[in-house]
């Protein structure tokens, strides 16, 4: 049988073999040294697939000895897997190095070094693990100093110093604890040690594991140890970082696991987590203000590590499984390794060589994104499930401390990976030929990506329940489209169009979809915004190349939040989404920084939803309908974590700081389906959450009040302050982003009246909102396509050049406004009744004024745009393209129908709204009549009453005045003089001026200037990593006595 | 009722509304003539006014939508005035009430506003924008306190329905929500004064520095059309207040005297004070108006 000792001997052997084999020629000795990596590569492979199928860890005694005396080496599927991790890496790394045409020692040193660290993972003896990472040590120090790089010896010779340092620490703790148990294999002294009584015994234990402690602290550059790791990743060549990460770092953290099974007791095991939860905060922070790529990579590598060792004590106390460490450890490999070899192709240093980087390849391009994708935590990457599958084990012992500690780091790194991504993002320069990149950098990168999506997809479907077919089907067709985004212009919309309307058909159709169920409803606002805003795009130049695949995967992610089973679904759909539509809005013409702050705020509204999933998973629910079964203090606490989740989702006032930006700075094809379905995906979670999770109340006066009616009231106060915000809007798409996020606000406002009434008013809303919205937005979009600018000052009077769009906003402003007979009124009445119904009478009374305030931009839109005088350099203008016009027409067909037949939406609904909810219900009266016991209406009447008065006028008009001539723009009553040019005498320009004088300071973006403040207090505090790590050798020194004094002082603390 | 009967009372009522609109309008200007120390024009003169805008030619438009403003504006105000009961319990001068609520009224105030609106612009004239900015910005503010009013009110008889609103009233004059809900009727009737656009609320209009507002390019048959628009929807907002605060109407005459003495309430104010500013008559409607709804509210509330 093979040994597993080959690992490690071969590469030694090799690696002496290697001068000799270059004498007889550079491609002999480059053949043989890549054969004999594919070789123990495949044996790797072997052995790991033999361990997946359950075969038992291969236990091989060097030496010709038992145990104690000689060393043993363990092969099980861990080892295996790290061991075929490390061999994919290296092929690459040799490529890579060959590429930079450095000699053979650099050739000679990476085979030492993945020896030493194929030993580090198999060994089971203490001093052999020292010796091991000596060995690892010693040939990073030299691969350091062997590069070209600015800064590598210097780094190299600080690593090596400091290495040493810890290589005492560690070679102290190892030999106290070999005089204690008269042993080195790890498996036994763990025994022995359990064993140990007596007090100056343990204290002198304690002194041990500080040592061992600090030793490795440095080894896997935690906090505050990481600055000469971080100084060597800035340092050294990126490719060979990349060999480091996929190699020395998993060994050192396969050890340090090893070890942990020597800790006694859960002290040092908290203090172990401790110590990662502040790298892995720490670190993310720090990286947040690094300007340097590679430094800032290197700080992310801290941050990971910290992750890993944060969960570690956790998977040896058996709370987390071992296999989600694993592929959090897996996936930062290939991630940092693919990121590491793309910074080496790029070879940009500084953040702004970053702008429009690999935008030319589309390989290169998409493993960058996805590599980062991976690295953030983000599905359908393996760090995303290794992520989720740790909270959950942590959430089941309620460690709240240590959940939190890793969301508040995971959004922290998101604050510098996608500030990265930003860069990237960013457009480049057209005219500039498009770099060559050499093969070999960009199939390491790029297999390592693919590597980390295959993984990740694979080990998802393992747990997760099956997907729905049509959103299979979706992101199939979406990850088709981004892979193949060079197609010519034009395919690539079309086959997503076709896509999406047949999904939408499909689902729609007879037999498929029933919007009497919420999930059903929510399907259908998904299937058709998706559809028709596909339909749109194909009427607007193409933001960017991918834009119509990601548009595809990003309807898909979110059909699968609304009809995915089961809470990881949700939540997998949920991110899924929130990057997909990231990574959309950046690729606006300025979208880079709006899609930075969206997904900053999409994170936190994650990661609130998880800690809220969190809750219930932690309970051993996995279904939104389980939610009903928390009790007391976890119900209180999942509603509230959900409803905070949702409530920045969907931007209510205080954290509604994304979204203005986010939606007028996306393409303008986008923005109809963010406004209108996506902003109705929380509203989808707030559902499901009130449907299952008892109202948590507190009391006040004599009546309890729920905490509803805190998000009743958010909800008005988001619909009044957007509303006051949109009418000081110069900027037509910002005006209706405005105003989208304070229609949702009543939409909040109306579900959380738990009552029939009020669910019937927030769905109505929910629907009419998608339509009248996007409609508005696709009419908008057709206008500034035209005008070529969004300034609606620099428009006017285009009713003449452009009537359908101007057909369509009034259409689209009367819907809005609630002005009878379109379905606007409906939804106020139905808001209305729910209010009183419910006694709410200052809620009542303040969105009743609240939404008239909205009036005011309604009209400033459409007069701006439309009315008024036409400008001179518009004279030429064109009505929108067709797509465009079909969209709208299709919407407003809808619109008319819900105006007239309310019941047609209502009615369906009615069943489930029932079961839900419980109060006094909507009477659905003959002739499509609604009424409550309150008041009634009849929307059928309503249409047929005004369009009769308003033939009656329109007649009575024509009798007094027969057509008539239609005189030019200028032709006005002047006072007897000449108007000046159109360009001067169009009232547009800052329109509500007295409002902002009568307002006051409601009328600034007061919270958009409190985040600010908080972020600039972020960064000063990230500002502190610079301060920190110097650079300078003796202060490291000193953090390392730091740390042990604090560990010391500890573990002494807690032994008294 | 039949149909065509009822459509018959209907146009008899607007037609009868505008004529005791334009007779109320004589009044005023005669009213206000004789405190600013001039002898005034006859109580016809409207007549007269609307009169010479029917006859006079009409020969130029600024196109489709600017023609469609005065049939909004119209349209808008007689749809208003006829979903309001003018005499409860007389089927006849009850109009099409059966067929909404409160609520339908009150957004129904803003159909013939916004069509309106929307013609003027369409006119090309900088005043024309100017005037409706002011006027929504001033109906924005003075709903306010309106809005509030309204829900202390339907709250407290628990019904949208105007007719339990004014069935909730009957008894004596002390019954009236005028006297049952002080502060919902002082919020309501500040509120009423912005709704009538008389001074110190007139800068919509601005009769003196501009023509006149956003009806600058309106003329001729036009102005005929929004004359009486305006007039009936000026009567249909007193037969709200009417039903809302003082009890309705059990005769014709008494709601003929009702809506004369509520049009008095917006003239004595406006007599006797000078012209607000845009933001002065914003503050106006956010400060002590605000200030009663809400309290109106609470007090029904508790």
């Amino acid at each position: 049988m093979v040994d597993p000792v080959l690992l490690i001997a071969v590469p030694i052997g090799l690696a002496f073999l290697l001068p000799l084999l270059e004498k007889l020629g550079r491609g002999l000795a480059l053949a043989v040294h890549l054969f004999v990596l594919l070789i123990l590569l495949g044996l790797a492979a072997f052995w790991a697939w033999d361990a997946w199928g359950g075969a038992e860890a291969i236990v091989s005694v060097t030496g010709g000895r038992a145990a104690p005396l000689g060393i043993t080496l363990r092969l099980g599927l861990a080892e295996a897997v790290l061991a075929v991790v490390a061999l994919l890496a290296a092929p690459f790394a040799l490529l890579q190095l060959d590429r930079h045409e450095q000699d053979v020692r650099a050739r000679m040193l990476q085979l030492v070094l993945l020896a030493g660290a194929l030993g580090l993972v198999m060994t089971r003896d203490l001093f052999n693990t020292f010796v091991f990472i000596e060995i690892t040590g010693i040939a990073t120090y030299a691969l350091a100093a062997l590069g070209r790089e600015e800064g590598g010896l210097e780094a190299g010779l600080k690593y090596a110093l400091l290495g040493a340092v810890a290589s005492a620490f560690l070679l102290l703790g190892i030999g106290v604890l070999y005089k204690t148990t008269g042993t080195l294999d790890i498996d036994r002294m763990a025994v022995l040690l359990a064993e140990v009584k007596g007090a100056e015994a343990l204290l002198a234990l304690s002194v041990v594991f500080v040592m061992l402690l600090v030793g490795f602290a440095a080894e896997l550059k935690l906090i505050p140890l990481n600055g000469p790791g971080a100084d060597l990743y800035e340092g050294v060549e990126p490719g060979v970082a990349a060999l480091l990460v996929a190699t020395v770092v998993n060994g050192m953290l396969f050890t340090f696991y090893k070890v942990l099974a020597l800790l006694p007791g859960d002290a040092w095991l908290t203090a172990v987590s401790g110590l990662g939860a502040v790298t892995f905060v720490g670190a993310n922070l720090f990286a947040l203000r690094q300007t340097r790529v590679r430094r800032m990579l290197g700080y992310s590598s801290s941050a990971q590590l910290g992750l890993v060792v944060t969960l570690l004590p956790f998977v040896v106390q058996g709370v987390v499984p071992l296999w989600a460490a694993g592929l959090l450890v897996l996936n930062h490999a290939l991630a940092k390794g693919a990121l590491l070899w793309l910074s080496s192709a790029h070879g940009g240093r500084e953040l702004e060589d970053w702008t429009g980087a690999f935008s030319r390849s589309t390989p290169l391009h998409l493993a960058l994104f996805g590599a980062a994708l991976a690295l953030s935590g983000l599905p359908p990457f393996p760090g995303f499930l290794g992520k989720w599958e740790a909270l959950v084990g942590l959430a089941g012992v309620d460690a709240w401390g240590w959940i939190a500690a890793l969301l508040v780091g995971s959004l922290i790194e998101f604050g510098w990976l996608f500030g990265w991504l930003r860069r990237a993002q960013g457009a480049n320069d057209a005219e500039a030929p498009a770099p060559a990149y050499e093969p070999a950098a960009v199939v390491g990168p790029v297999v390592f990506a693919a590597l980390a999506l295959a993984l990740g997809g694979w080990a998802l479907h393992a747990v997760m329940p099956a997907i729905p077919v049509t959103v299979l089907a979706l992101l199939g067709v979406g990850a088709l489209l981004l892979a193949a985004r060079d197609l010519p212009d034009g395919v690539p919309g079309a086959v997503a169009f076709v896509t999406l309307t047949g999904a939408a058909g499909w689902e729609i159709g007879p037999g498929g979809l029933d919007i009497g169920t919420f999930d059903g409803l929510f399907a259908g606002i998904v299937l058709v915004g998706g559809a028709l805003a596909a339909l749109a795009a194909l009427g607007l130049p193409t933001a960017r190349r991918g834009y119509h695949g990601l548009f595809v995967l990003l309807a898909g992610s979110t059909l699968l939040v609304v009809q995915g089973e089961g809470l990881l679904a949700f939540f997998v759909g949920w991110e899924l989404m929130t990057w997909t539509s990231w990574a959309l809005i950046g690729q606006g013409r300025r979208g880079a920084r709006p899609a930075w702050i969206y997904m900053l705020f999409g994170g936190a509204a994650g990661f609130l939803l998880l800690a809220g999933l969190l809750v219930a998973l932690g309970a051993g629910v996995d279904t939104f309908a389980g939610l009903a079964s928390l009790k007391g203090g976890a119900a209180v606490a999942a509603w509230t974590l959900l409803a905070l989740g949702a409530a920045t989702k969907l931007g209510a006032f205080g954290v509604h700081v994304w979204a203005p930006d986010a939606y007028t700075e996306a393409p303008d094809g986008l923005t109809p389906f963010l406004s209108g379905v996506l902003s109705k995906v929380p509203i989808f979670a707030l559902v499901l959450v009130f449907a299952s999770v008892a109202t948590p109340t507190f009391t006040v006066a004599k009546d309890g009040l729920g905490l509803h009616w805190l998000l009743a009231w958010l909800g008005a106060i988001t619909g009044f302050g957007m509303t006051l915000l949109a009418l000081v809007q110069e900027d037509a798409k910002k005006l209706l982003a405005y105003s989208s996020v304070g229609q949702v606000g009543y939409i909040v406002l109306a579900l959380a009246l738990m009552t029939p009434l009020g669910w019937n008013a927030a769905l109505f809303h929910a629907v009419h909102h998608l339509l009248f919205k996007a409609m508005l937005f696709v009419a908008i979009a057709g206008v500034v396509l035209r005008v070529g600018t969004r300034n609606m000052y620099q428009m006017g009077g285009l009713i003449s050049r452009m009537p359908f769009s101007f057909i369509i906003v009034m259409v689209g402003i009367i819907a809005l406004s609630g002005v009878p007979p379109l379905a606007g009124f409906t939804g106020k009445w139905l808001l209305y009744e729910a209010l009183v119904d419910k006694g709410w009478l200052v809620l009542a009374a303040f969105s009743m004024f609240a939404s008239l305030v909205a009036f005011l931009y309604l009209y400033r839109l459409i007069h701006s745009v439309f009315l008024g005088q036409l400008k001179t350099r518009n004279r030429e203008v064109r009505e929108a393209p067709w797509p465009l016009l079909i969209a709208q027409g299709a919407l407003m067909a809808g619109i008319m129908v819900l105006s007239i037949w309310p019941q047609a939406l209502l009615k369906p609904l009615q069943p489930a709204i029932a079961a839900t909810v419980s109060g006094t219900p909507l009477e659905l009266g003959e002739w499509g009549a609604l009424a409550t016991p309150y008041g009634h209406f009849s929307p059928l009447w309503m249409m047929v009453f005004v369009g009769g008065l308003f033939v009656f006028s329109l007649v009575a008009l024509f009798v007094l005045s027969p057509p008539i001539k239609q005189v030019g723009q200028l032709d006005i009553v002047y006072a007897g003089e000449v108007p000046p040019p159109p360009e001067q005498i169009h009232f547009a320009f800052d329109m509500f001026r007295p409002y902002k004088r009568a307002f006051g300071p409601l009328m600034r973006d007061l919270p958009t200037r409190a985040w600010r403040g908080f972020a600039d207090s972020v960064e000063a505090l990230a500002d502190l990593g610079r301060k920190l790590n110097t650079g300078n050798g003796q202060t490291y020194l000193l953090y390392f006595v730091l740390l042990a004094v604090v560990l010391a002082a500890a573990g002494l603390v807690q032994g008294a | 009722m039949d149909l065509a009967l009822q459509i018959l009372w209907s146009l008899l009522g607007v037609a009868g509304a505008i004529a005791y609109g334009l007779v109320i309008g004589g009044v005023i200007r005669k009213v206000m003539a004789r405190i600013q120390g001039r002898v005034g024009p006859p109580l016809w003169q409207p007549f007269l006014d609307l009169g010479k805008a029917v006859f006079l030619r009409t020969e130029v438009t600024h196109g489709p939508m600017f023609w469609l403003g005065p049939v909004f504006r119209f349209g808008g105000g007689a749809g208003m005035f006829l979903l309001v009961p003018l005499v409860v319990g007389v089927p006849e001068l009850e109009f099409f009430t059966e067929h909404g609520d409160l609520l339908l009224v009150m957004y129904f105030m803003f159909f013939g506003s916004l069509g309106m609106a929307l013609g003027a612009s369409r006119g090309g004239h900088p005043h024309s924008p100017i005037g409706i900015s002011r006027g929504l910005a001033q109906m924005t503010t003075f709903e306010l306190p309106f809005s509030f009013a309204i829900v202390a009110l339907v709250a407290a008889t628990g019904s949208w329905e105007i007719e339990a609103i004014v069935a909730a009233q009957q008894g004596g004059v002390l019954d009236w929500n005028l006297f049952q809900h002080p502060l919902a009727a002082a919020a309501a009737f500040l509120a009423f004064l912005g709704m009538n656009m008389y001074s110190p609320f007139d800068i919509v209009g601005a009769p003196n520095e501009i023509p006149v507002g956003p009806r600058t390019e309106y003329h001729s048959a036009f102005q005929s059309m929004l004359m009486s628009g305006r007039t009936v929807f000026g009567i249909a907002k007193m037969v709200l207040f009417m039903n809302l605060f003082l009890g309705g109407a059990g005769t014709l005459w008494v709601a003929l005297l009702k809506i004369f003495a509520l049009y008095f309430w917006s003239v004595f104010v406006g007599a006797v004070n000078p012209r607000f500013r845009p933001d002065q008559s914003l503050n106006f409607f956010l400060r002590w108006p605000a200030v009663f709804g809400v309290a109106a509210v609470l007090v029904v509330m508790l």
